[in-house]
């Protein structure tokens, strides 16, 4: 049962500005759920996938995903998720500064279940990651066997 | 290289000399044919000539024989043939006597023999009993005149065959200086000729090689245009890569700086409403400078980060988006450039109503192969920036003409607006370049987008105003878009 298990929060953001931002809203929302924070794509694949406390072999997560990383780009990411049928209903919600038109749909082709774009206006900023917070706590989390 | 050049120039120089020289020959010999031919034809004639003087020799002595003859006859009585008989022979020996004197007049000798000839010749018609008259008696001049007539026509016929010998002589000389410069024609023809086989296979000869190297030039150049096409693909590419990494990498930093003057302005605001508080209650415990600094002088900086912030962004958007342009699919098709400007117009409409301006559409306009996206984005920037930029002095007028020109078509869009420094006339295609006063909103970046539309569709944009007067913008475009370039850009080059 998912009351059972807290929902983890995995935030994979390579700025550290970006990062900071992101919580503080997360909190500001008044979301209180852990979030696991990596600057690089190597080290968030190895724990939504091998970790034991990792989305893959326990648990319930929401990924928050920055599609421009210094090791690979977000979209790989996204398609392993994607491609993984235990992962598959994990919601990823991508946050990025692009707002190209033809790089939003791949994402919603690949499976991405939310597409924010960083906005500079601090109060959409806000806004979004509040509507991610009321996001976060109507969303229906998958059962994971 | 000159040198062969030089040689080859020289050598040309001898064949042309040397063929005119063989030309000029043969048309001298050509003429000597002839004047060899006529003198030949003047030799024949001669010779028929003197035929006919020794046959005219020869009918005196036979007339002269014959009156004799009829002489003989009277004094034997043999016969008498009449007067009539002797009458015939005597007219054809004065008959043959005229035309030997008229034929012989060029010649003294026989000329000379003539009054000796008449004179025997009378002396034999009166003794034939003919009628003479008495002034030609000058008495017997022979006892045997039949002896003297031949003897004289013997020596007359024998002048006249000495000549005939000359004569002859005289034409086969003539035939055999033919036959010579007839055998140096065929020698001269053929020298001629094979001059100008000579001269015709050498140029041939160099025109194939030339040719050749042109078609080789021609098939370098085009593989040189082509490299050099995909070189500028290339860049191309490279350039709306980086384009876009560097705007999109530097949203990234900006996101942070915005994010954290608002988290700076949510505490400045937090330590106002603490300060007032204090205040209100305690005066005096606070610095004044602390205070200023609380609700002066931290808003008025963070205004201004925000607000660079805020222009830096529009402008990152503003490149952003023009290396989207230039990634753009064209869709080229064909349609009416006159429903297409109505499309634009209709779009503005409140607009232009707002401005009140009145826009005239020219007609008939041509059809134009063209992705009508990209030219509605043109016209649409050119009508906005007529009414944006309009006289507040005067009513504005809009007027879009086109005109063909061949395989092109030039759209214009005319305004009676406030004009443009004919000073920045360039600049203002500029990216973030403006013109005039600063009095309305904008970046700057309508025209350079207007001037990418305008290249990215194989055409170019100019401006032609006069500040107070008006501005007229003339776009050229192909009637018929060719995207070669973006087939290129397809498939070769990311």
């Amino acid at each position: 049962m998912t009351e059972h298990q807290p929902l983890n929060i995995i935030m994979v953001e390579d700025d550290a500005g970006h990062a900071r931002l992101i919580e503080k809203n997360i909190r500001r929302a008044g979301i209180s759920n852990t979030i696991h924070h990596f600057t690089d794509g190597t080290s968030a694949l190895a724990y939504i996938f091998d970790a034991e406390e990792g989305p893959m072999r326990n648990g319930p997560a929401l990924i928050l995903l920055d599609l421009n990383l210094p090791d690979m780009s977000g979209t790989d990411i996204l398609k392993r998720i994607k491609d993984e049928p235990r992962l598959r209903r994990t919601p990823v919600v991508i946050l990025t500064t692009t707002d190209d038109k033809q790089e939003i749909q791949h994402c919603y082709d690949l499976g991405c279940n939310v597409y924010i774009t960083k906005p500079m206006n601090y109060e959409n900023f806000s806004d979004a990651i509040r509507k991610l917070g009321l996001f976060l706590s109507v969303i229906q989390l998958p059962d994971v066997d | 290289m000159s040198e062969t050049a030089e040689t080859q120039q020289n050598f040309r120089a001898a064949i042309a000399r040397f063929l005119t020289v063989g030309f000029a020959a043969l048309l001298g010999v050509i003429l000597s044919i002839g004047v060899l031919m006529f003198m030949s034809q003047q030799q024949s004639r001669s010779i028929v000539h003197t035929y006919r003087v020794q046959s005219e020799i020869t009918a005196i002595r036979l007339s002269v024989t014959q009156l004799i003859g009829v002489k003989l006859g009277n004094r034997l009585h043999l016969t008498h043939q009449g007067d009539q008989h002797t009458d015939t022979i005597k007219n054809a020996l004065d008959h043959s006597i005229a035309q030997f004197a008229q034929m012989t007049r060029d010649n003294p000798r026989q000329q000379a023999r003539i009054p000796l000839l008449l004179a025997i010749v009378t002396q034999v018609e009166g003794e034939a009993g003919l009628d003479v008259p008495v002034d030609a008696r000058i008495g017997i001049l022979s006892d045997d005149p039949g002896e003297r007539v031949t003897a004289l026509c013997a020596t007359m016929l024998d002048e006249e065959t000495q000549l005939m010998k000359i004569r002859l002589q005289q034409r086969s000389d003539i035939a055999s200086a033919l036959y010579v410069i007839l055998g140096l024609t065929a020698v001269l023809l053929l020298f001629v000729a094979l001059l100008a086989y000579t001269t015709i296979r050498s140029y041939t000869r160099e025109i194939d090689a030339s040719r050749l190297a042109l078609r080789a030039a021609n098939e370098g150049l085009e593989a040189a245009v082509q490299e050099r096409t995909a070189d500028l693909m290339r860049a191309n590419a490279e350039i709306q890569r980086f384009v876009y990494i560097v705007s999109h990498d530097l949203r990234s930093p900006l996101v942070n700086i915005m994010g954290f003057t608002a988290e700076i302005e949510a505490a400045t605001n937090s330590l106002r409403d603490e300060l007032e508080q204090t205040l209100a209650g305690r005066p005096l415990t606070v610095a004044p400078i602390v205070q200023t600094i609380i609700t002066d002088d931290m808003p008025e900086a963070i205004d201004f980060i925000r607000a660079s912030a805020m222009k830096m962004d529009r402008l990152i958007n503003a490149i952003l988006h023009l290396s989207r342009l230039g990634q753009r699919t064209l869709n080229p098709r064909w349609q009416p450039l006159h429903a297409l400007v109505h499309t634009v117009t209709d779009t503005l409409q409140t607009l232009i109503n707002q401005a009140g301006a009145s826009i005239n559409i020219a007609s008939p306009m041509p059809d134009l192969f063209i992705d009508g996206v990209a030219l509605e984005q043109i016209l649409a920037n050119l009508i906005e920036n007529a009414i944006k930029y309009r006289s507040p002095d005067r009513v504005l007028h809009i007027d879009v003409t086109a005109q063909s020109l061949g395989d092109r078509v030039a759209i214009a869009v005319a305004d009676n607006g406030r004009g443009i420094d004919p000073r920045d006339k360039d600049r203002v295609f500029d990216l973030f370049r403006r013109s005039g006063a600063q009095d309305q909103p904008g970046e700057g970046i309508g025209l350079a987008h207007v001037r990418a539309l305008a290249y990215r569709l194989g055409g170019t944009i100019g401006l032609d105003s006069a500040l107070g007067v008006g501005s007229t913008f003339t776009l050229i475009l192909p009637v018929h878009f060719n995207d070669d370039v973006q087939r290129n850009k397809e498939s070769g080059i990311p």
